[in-house]
């Protein structure tokens, strides 16, 4: 079953199909495989990472390691979760684990985070767009606003879709813990993005 | 709620969330990067699997060894009977503890808040937890191991609470749900003793 | 059922255990309203209700087991016992037929409960098994630590007690008194009728559809699950609604109002129609939806 952010994903490309024959090509060492993989992956990895870090060096840092420590892995994907499900696991990993290395966490300063935001951070996608520029960079920034758990929890479960149960297991926390998490987020966006506090 | 494509349909803060483009263009090629990196390698055969933490300072895991607790059906009916005297002790004893105080003292979290509910709870719940230990070491690895992170799970909740009721210590409702999750954990761990005893399998 | 004997008989074989399978078959005299008490550790348990005066048991055992019918007055015993004092190897699977009317106590650890067409009251619990019955208008419990429990009513007034760590429950068609409890099992409900409810969950999800009794009483309360209601019309309650974090979503009655001015808390009091049941909810995190359909 497709899970998570490749659940919407209705692309020919990024078809399970495809996406098996390339990882099956890969494993045999085919690099040019690989890269296609890569092509094919490369932007929401990085969506990933830049949103969890908030700083574009060590996000592209992470799409990196995430690709190489993948083609170290690949005879371990067992194809139970959509291969960009996988990836996404390990960029997570990647994403805490340079975290811990460097004592501190990953944070940008305020400037930092709207400067990525403005620049980096693509804008809507074509034809889903109720938003215009302003709005979208709007809920960007207060998104990199978020304290760190909360952050991680509402990249990876509103932005990207994926299961309270998926999540808490990216991130190593308890199922209840990613919850309170998602809560507390959604209610700091709330208040930072000026919406009333009802879902109606 | 689970149905995220409702939420999205009136909640504005899903609608502003799902406008976010899941995909973001990297500054430069990342490819030859990795290219370079991988080049020099092949994919391995094998990978170190990705270990579960599930270990707690206050838990012992047990050697895995797959067995069936065994125990005569008087044992069972005197532990049984034991350990739901031990749940409704522990119980009685919080909620006695609640009903002098209303107000719950605003202990620091990481005193866990359990002393408040009283000496009796107290020692009802270490008795439990203790039972509890020694029944799940005998249990498959796959069910110790989720055992765990739900009780885990269970006491994490109970810690946010109490932080939450150090900074409200006169809320009712944080009051009755830190109450209530205390009496879910002594709950599972007095289930657990008792579902594990009630399969006999030795002669 | 040879099939399913066959394949036990196989997978033993296959994984190079010693034990060999031997198929066997008890039957004994049992009381209509007797009770029917099974004990087993792993496998598969087929209960089946029958019109006959008797327990049938069949089984396939490995040689280091023996399985144990014993029948007195109105009680049936039906136990998978290990005979070396070993740890015991494979999964045992039982097909037992039981008189309908029967009191049914089922105990397992792993092994997953199936029961059809048991019309007395029973008391199922598995460690990590699943559980799948029916319910009529006798008394159900049912107790599994992470088991999945799938319980189909028919539509008869019962009391249903289930209790679980982190097995998901299923349940439908079933009315009059419910009890349940998880911590992060989710929940997904649809009754005819609801009379009492008691509804505790650490963290589990709560899907409810049912149509409220005149006076029924519905006591819910979650610290991270996110609780939803859709109530059959006509509604004719009081609602008592309290979050500390999470938000209220009603689709009819006014709007919830913050408790404190400074600090987090959402309340919604209300009467609608009548107001003859009582509805109580309260949550820490979880959000709280109310809808009418």
């Amino acid at each position: 079953m497709i899970t998570g952010a490749d659940a919407t994903d209705t692309t020919a490309e990024r078809s399970p199909f495809s996406d098996a024959a390339l990882v099956a090509a890969a494993r045999g060492g085919d690099t040019r495989a690989f890269e296609r993989l890569y092509r094919l992956h490369s932007g929401r990895v990085l969506g990933v990472c830049l949103r969890m870090t908030r700083r574009r060096d060590i996000a592209e840092d992470c799409v990196q390691q995430t690709f190489i420590r993948a083609w170290r892995s690949l005879a371990a994907f067992e194809g139970r979760s959509a291969f960009g499900t996988w990836l996404h696991r390990i960029a997570v990993n990647e994403v805490l684990t340079y975290a811990r290395n460097h004592g501190t966490r990953v944070e940008a300063t305020q400037d930092d985070a709207v400067e990525e935001s403005d620049e980096s951070v693509a804008t809507a996608r074509d034809g889903v767009n109720e938003y215009d520029t302003g709005e979208v960079m709007d809920v960007e920034r207060a998104l990199a606003t978020l304290p760190d758990g909360s952050r991680h929890v509402v990249v990876l479960q509103a932005v990207y879709g994926y299961s309270h149960e998926e999540v808490a297991d990216m991130l190593g926390i308890a199922v209840g813990t990613c919850k309170a998490q998602l809560h507390r987020g959604r209610r700091l966006l709330r208040e930072r993005l000026g919406l009333p506090e009802n879902a109606s | 709620m689970s149905d995220q494509h409702n939420e999205s349909a009136r909640d504005p803060l899903d609608q502003a969330l799902a406008s976010l483009s899941r995909d973001v263009q990297p500054s430069r090629d990342l490819w030859a990067g990795i290219s370079a990196e991988i080049s020099a390698s092949s994919p391995v055969t094998s990978s170190p699997r990705h270990s579960v933490t599930s270990s707690r300072s206050w838990l012992q895991l047990a050697a895995s060894v797959v067995l069936i607790v065994a125990s005569s059906i008087t044992t069972y009916v005197v532990v049984h009977r034991s350990m739901q005297e031990q749940v409704l002790q522990a119980q009685q004893s919080a909620t006695q503890q609640l009903q002098q105080a209303p107000v719950l003292p605003a202990m620091p979290a990481s005193f866990g808040g359990q002393e408040a509910m009283g000496a009796g709870y107290v020692q009802a719940r270490a008795a439990l937890d203790k039972e509890f230990q020694q029944r799940i070491a005998t249990l498959p690895p796959v069910t110790r191991a989720k055992l765990e992170r739900d009780l885990a799970d269970l006491r994490r909740a109970a810690a946010d609470i109490s932080a939450t009721l150090a900074r409200h210590p006169s809320d009712p409702l944080l009051q009755e749900l830190l109450l209530s999750t205390y009496q879910s954990e002594l709950g599972m761990l007095g289930s657990v003793t008792d579902m594990t005893n009630a399969t006999e399998t030795r002669l | 059922m040879r099939a399913i004997l066959s394949m036990t008989a196989a997978a033993l074989l296959l994984t190079g255990l010693p034990a060999r399978a031997e198929d066997v078959e008890r039957t004994a005299p049992a009381d209509p309203r007797g009770q029917v008490e099974i004990v087993t550790a792993s496998g598969e348990i087929h209960v089946r209700g029958w019109d006959r005066p008797e327990v049938k048991v069949t089984a396939s055992i490995s040689s280091s087991e023996q399985l144990r019918v014993d029948s007195s007055d109105q009680h049936t015993s039906i136990r998978v016992v290990r005979s070396n004092g070993g740890p015991t190897h494979g999964a045992t699977d039982l097909i037992v037929n039981v008189p309908r009317t029967s009191a049914l106590t089922v105990s397992t650890i792993s092994a997953d409960q199936t029961i059809e067409d048991v019309r007395g009251a029973q008391r199922l619990q598995a460690v990590s098994g699943s559980v799948t019955t029916q319910v009529w208008s006798e008394e159900l419990q049912v107790k599994t630590i992470s088991g999945d429990i799938e319980i189909r009513g028919n539509k008869d007034s019962s009391e249903v007690s289930i209790q679980t760590t982190s097995g998901d429950i299923t349940l439908a068609d079933t009315a009059g008194d419910l009890t349940l409890e998880t911590v992060t099992g989710d929940m997904d409900v649809s009754m005819k009728e609801l009379s009492r409810g008691r509804i505790h969950t650490t963290n589990g999800d709560l899907h409810l559809r049912t149509r409220l009794a005149g006076d029924a009483r519905l006591d819910a309360e979650a610290i991270n699950g996110d609780l939803r209601f859709i109530l059959r019309k006509p509604v004719e309650a009081e609602f008592d609604v309290e979050t500390f974090n999470g938000a209220i979503d009603n689709c009819f009655g006014p709007k919830s109002v913050r408790t404190r001015e400074f600090a987090p808390g959402n309340a919604l009091r209300f009467k609608e129609g009548s107001g003859g049941a009582r509805v109580r909810v309260k949550t820490l995190n979880g959000g709280v939806e109310i809808c009418k359909e």
